[in-house]
């Protein structure tokens, strides 16, 4: 066969294949497939904490205060559909059938013929990558709701699109984009961008470009118009930007998906002003496949995946429901450094299990980095609340939930420990008022009716394991003061300093003293614990051999101190003694495989822990 | 809620409310058991006395029921107002009818359970004299020092509308929020001059007089601060204010919480023609605050603690070992409003002699009487729950406190209505935290009667409301100023004052 004729024959070939049929289905099962993994698969706490750190409540004033800002509509509405990442696949389940939802309506708005419709995958697929980006900007963000509030935000400006393009008359395609821009407090920027792809869309189709012009003059208008006399709490600076996601920092990379989208979205819209029922040819097709083969691995590649992070979210919603054994367990399966943040809830949940004498150095100790871009805001956002109420500093732990509050909005998690910590300060009518707002949603209001019952018989509290467990850290003394927001310092050396109070404060009074070698702080407060144990926890017994030998003022002779331990001991001494010449680098290696768990390792080896 | 809709809305509802009365007002039950108890209503609306201008009294009925029935009426006027419903919503229009000319207005109550009707003890209000027709207060959550929103608003007494003033966000950024306070009138804004401070991004004073409005930045390189606690001059064109080094502590168990204090503060008067400041006191030795102009404008209120002189450092470590030393005594001195001069200091009340600090002294429109907060110790009292209410005769000289007034949480900030028969002050005794705002009928006789929160369209509209009243101040017109005028002036780069010396 002539070469000539064997190329025509391709051409033929391709020309007659149309892939349209499988690549819908197909790209519809690849969608579904990476919603489950992104979503409810490796962000299950995740998930979760994202309902933690959002609040719905189904009352008349929860609504008004929402409209307050543009695109208030779509916040409230944001905010109730995050209530079920409460259940993460029962989330994951409304959000891939909304993002599936989205799709269509692209499909629609941008008259999609079926071999383009992957080209529109492209838009819930950002979106999806959107809702797993933000990792611990998540504790900062003042865009509630903020993985729906997008979503739905882009099916207004598609709607408007849509209704625009299969409106006749110049007339009432005017009227469809005054409405829109009448709908801007609603609405807010997808308003604005809904008139943006209309205007886009008559550019192609130059059927009633004067239509599109009065949109786009009353869209830029509107929130001018809306900002100077209308009541709202709307930021001139924000006129035309309200309600897109507020991260609370400048991030190229956070914004990529959504920028993403915008091109999506205006393709589609001028390419429904040019199409004319075209038959999209076969490298059309597939270029359309690519596109979005290609978005469905930059969302699997660029996901925010921080083990750190991965962790922390597990063991910060263990923390928060006292499931302390659920966040050891995070601790112990975490492989990478931690950080702080880490080592601090790995102390907490040790310690109300009544294990930190025994195990807290088993852990590494370390100040790993955060994958976050407010590094250092990142230990005081995201568990300055349950240090604090863990370790019994209620008034420190009601102070950052209004503080947090009043920045970033009232969530769940604040609401919670706001209620508790009035409980615990005996503040009744002022816990009734925070457990009435949680009595008000979807999934939290069995929370709710526990904790009203302890308002309105208080009695009932004494009974309460979690509340037993915080008393008795609440016995110190009053002080004024703050903690700077430095938050581990200012518990760690207020409680080291401590010089008396029930068992367990002493004792968590010990530990800090350990953690912070303070030999002369440790012992009074070791010598309490030990007159009243029977069984001293074996880092309490390395504790005391090792500043017993390195003071040689207190005979450790005298405490009960395991032969195993003591023996550990001179093994390390002997080590020590011969490894002298080495650097410390070098000996931190060599000590490790036999003495990494203990006490000694960390006294001799972890220095200098940045804290925030 | 643009004005222009509220007003619609409220124009309308009367017109709803006629027919809704002409056809389908709820009838009064027919058979029913009286019970001699008093229903329990939230918030507590019985045995007040009301301005004869006030608000409905809209309120919830806190009994145990499937129906409730509200009767409101008068001697004159005894088929009255019928309202169906738990949750009281007494119409405006009716509700004023009914209070005209009435000097008391009564209430009954029935509730229906288990299909039998039980009418309750009729609740009695008195009625009184009428009330300035606005507050104005400012929005804020009960923080400590984030801020993002918050807002200066104005309240209609006669109705419920609330209308912003200005709000934080409004020239806000990402990056940098703005703060809002000390909203102040001369004489109850009678001719629309105002001022507030707006701190941090666009900072200064905005001071709103004779028709013009400008932004000041009253800070000069020899005072301490700008101006933060105003009193305008009830007649000439003055501003007193106190500088003060704020500082924000934090109690570790105390549920008080927070401490704010003074590590500084002086007195000045501000010109407000000729943006010039003068020094009224400035005692390192002493830390002088909350000044407030007498009626008559020939003195000056205000309260002062004494301390040790120390460095800026010393006094930062002082107050966090000493903070409940820090006692405020009341004093007064004598202007001369046409040298502007000031005489010498009179000590009012030595309170820091009686182991308490003296703060907020506002003398009654007629002169005769000063009632101010007093605690245990400290300036800031809203802070403190031991904070009350005292009331000074200042014709006999006799200082009480006002028990009838005061509960057993925080009392502080309060204001006299203009004709001196009604005040209102701000109170934590809801809750401990967020403060609500409470009306209480001032009689000749010196005495008040049993305070009321202040009404709400709804009665669940301050258990939702997730932000404190502050700084209640009545005003008989209500500020005219625009959005665009304040946002225009806050722009504005602000003028800065000179110092007198």
């Amino acid at each position: 066969m002539p070469k000539h004729s064997a190329k025509s024959s391709h051409k033929r070939v391709q020309r007659n294949f149309n892939i349209a049929p499988y690549a819908l289905p197909v790209a519809a099962g690849l969608f579904l497939v990476l919603a489950c993994v992104l979503l409810g698969g490796t962000n299950f706490s995740y998930l979760r904490k994202l309902d933690d750190l959002s609040l719905f409540m189904s009352s008349g004033s929860f609504f008004h205060d929402s409209l307050q800002v543009p695109g208030g509509l779509l916040s409230w509405a944001g905010a109730f559909l995050t209530q079920f990442f409460y259940y993460p696949w029962l989330g994951t389940g409304v959000f891939a059938v909304l993002l599936a939802g989205l799709w269509w309506l692209l499909c629609k708005a941008f008259s999609f013929q079926k071999a383009l419709a992957p080209l529109a995958g492209v838009a819930p697929v950002m979106l999806l990558l959107a809702a797993v980006m933000p990792g611990y900007l998540i504790y900062t963000m003042k865009t509630p709701g903020f993985p729906f509030t997008a979503l739905l935000g882009f099916a207004v400006s598609a709607s408007v699109l849509l209704a625009y393009r299969t409106t006749s008359g110049g007339t009432m395609r005017a009227v469809v984009l005054l409405v829109t821009a009448a709908l801007y407090p609603l609405f807010g920027f997808y308003a604005l961008f809904g008139i943006v792809l209309a205007a886009a869309y008559e550019l192609m189709a130059r059927r009633t470009w004067w239509a599109a012009a009065v949109g786009v003059v009353c869209g830029a208008l509107v929130p001018q118009l809306w900002f100077y006399f209308a009541e709202s709490h709307m930021m001139l600076a924000n006129a035309y930007t309200g309600s897109l996601p507020r991260f609370g920092v400048s991030s190229t990379a956070l914004w990529l998906p959504y920028i993403v989208v915008f091109i999506v979205m205006v393709f589609g819209a001028v390419y429904a002003g040019r199409s004319h029922a075209k038959q999209i040819s076969f490298s059309g097709q597939v270029a359309a496949c690519s596109v979005f083969g290609i978005a469905l691995v930059a969302a699997f590649v660029g996901r925010f995946n921080d083990p750190n992070f991965n962790t922390f979210m597990e063991m910060d919603m263990a923390i928060e429901d006292a499931d302390y054994a659920a966040a050891v367990a995070a601790a112990r399966e975490l492989d990478d450094e931690p950080t702080r943040v880490h080592g601090l809830y790995t102390h907490l949940a040790l310690f109300h299990q009544g294990a930190a004498g025994d195990s807290l150095f088993t852990f590494p100790m370390s100040d790993a980095d955060y994958a976050s871009p407010l590094p250092d805001l990142a230990l005081r956002v995201t568990c300055s609340r349950g240090l604090n109420y863990g370790f019994g500093r209620i008034n420190d732990c009601y102070r950052w939930c209004m503080e947090d509050m009043v920045e970033y909005g009232p969530k769940v998690e604040y609401i919670k420990y706001l209620a508790k910590c009035s409980l615990l300060n005996g503040e009744m009518d002022l816990a009734r008022r925070y457990i009435r707002m949680l009595s008000r949603t979807l999934f939290h209001r069995e929370w709710a009716r526990k904790y009203m019952e302890y308002v309105d018989r208080p009695e009932l509290m004494v009974d309460d394991p979690e509340f037993a467990a915080i008393r008795p850290l609440m016995a110190y003394n009053n002080h004024i003061g703050g903690d700077g927001a430095l938050i581990e310092t200012y518990i760690s050396s207020t409680t080291a300093a401590l010089a008396g109070g029930p068992p367990p404060l002493v004792e968590l009074s010990l530990q800090f003293n350990m953690i912070r070698k303070n030999i002369p702080d440790f012992w009074p407060r070791f010598m309490l614990y030990a007159r009243t144990h029977d069984r001293l926890p074996r880092h309490y017994q390395e504790a005391a051999i090792l500043f017993s030998t390195l003071e040689g003022k207190v005979d450790w002779h005298q405490f009960n101190i395991d032969n195993d331990v003591s023996a550990s001991f001179a093994k390390f001494m002997n080590l020590a003694n011969q490894n002298s010449r080495l650097s410390e680098d070098a000996n931190r290696e060599i000590f490790r495989p036999m003495f990494g768990d203990t006490y000694w390792f960390y006294y001799f080896f972890t220095k200098g822990l940045k804290t925030t | 809620m643009t004005t222009s809709l509220k007003h619609l809305i409220s124009s309308l509802i009367p017109v709803a409310c006629a027919f809704g009365f002409a056809s389908c007002s709820p009838g009064l039950p027919e058979n029913y058991t009286r019970t001699a108890a008093e229903p329990k209503l939230y918030p507590d609306y019985s045995g007040i006395t009301v301005p004869c201008n006030i608000a409905p009294l809209n309120c919830r009925i806190d009994e145990d029921g499937e129906s409730f029935r509200a009767h409101f009426y008068t001697d004159a006027n005894a088929e009255g107002i019928v309202v169906d419903g738990q949750a009281i919503d007494i119409p405006v229009e009716p509700w004023h009818r009914l209070l005209a000319d009435a000097d008391t207005v009564f209430a009954d109550i029935y509730v229906e359970k288990d299909g039998a009707w039980t009418r309750y003890a009729t609740i009695r209000n008195a009625v009184a004299d009428s009330i300035d027709p606005y507050i104005s207060y400012r929005l804020i959550e009960p923080s400590y020092i984030s801020f993002e929103t918050m807002a200066i608003c104005q309240r209609n007494l006669e109705n419920f509308d609330e209308h912003e003033i200005y709000n934080s966000q409004a020239l806000s950024a990402e990056d940098e929020g703005q703060c809002i306070n000390c909203h102040s009138y001369q004489g109850y804004n009678r001719a629309g001059n105002m001022q507030m401070h707006v701190r941090v991004r666009n900072g200064g004073t905005v001071i709103a007089h004779d028709g013009t409005i400008k932004k000041v930045n009253l800070k000069t390189p020899e005072t301490l601060s700008a101006g933060v606690y105003p009193s305008w001059h009830p007649t000439e064109p003055l501003i007193a204010y106190s500088l003060n080094t704020t500082t924000q502590s934090f109690h570790s168990k105390d549920i008080n919480k927070i401490e704010v204090q003074d590590a500084a503060s002086d007195l000045i008067l501000y010109d407000v023609a000729n943006d010039r400041i003068s020094i009224i006191a400035a005692d390192s030795t002493e830390l002088e605050t909350f000044p407030y102009w007498h009626p008559d404008g020939r003195s000056l209120w205000y309260v002062s603690a004494s301390v040790p002189a120390m460095t800026a450092e010393e006094m930062g470590l002082y107050q966090n070992s000493n903070y409940e030393d820090f006692k405020y005594d009341l004093y007064r001195r004598e202007f001369d409003p046409v040298t502007r001069t000031f005489g010498a200091v009179d000590t009012v009340l030595c309170a820091s002699g009686y182991g308490k600090s003296a703060t907020l002294p506002r003398p009654s429109p007629d002169g005769k009487y000063l009632l101010f907060t007093m605690g245990a110790f400290g300036t800031f009292h809203i802070w403190h729950r031991d904070s009350d209410l005292y009331l000074a005769d200042l014709t006999s000289g006799a200082i009480r406190p006002m028990d009838e007034l005061n509960s057993d949480n925080v009392e502080s900030y309060h204001s006299w209505s203009s004709n001196g028969r009604w005040i209102i002050f701000s109170t934590r005794r809801d809750d401990g935290s967020y403060t609500r705002l409470y009306l209480s009928h001032f009689r000749p006789d010196g005495t008040a009667s049993k305070p009321f929160r202040l009404p709400q369209s709804s009665p669940s509209h301050d258990e939702d409301l997730m932000k404190s009243y502050n700084i209640p101040e009545f005003m008989v017109c209500p500020v005219s100023l625009s959005k665009r005028e304040l946002v225009s002036a806050i722009k504005h780069e602000p003028v800065n004052v000179t110092l007198d010396k």
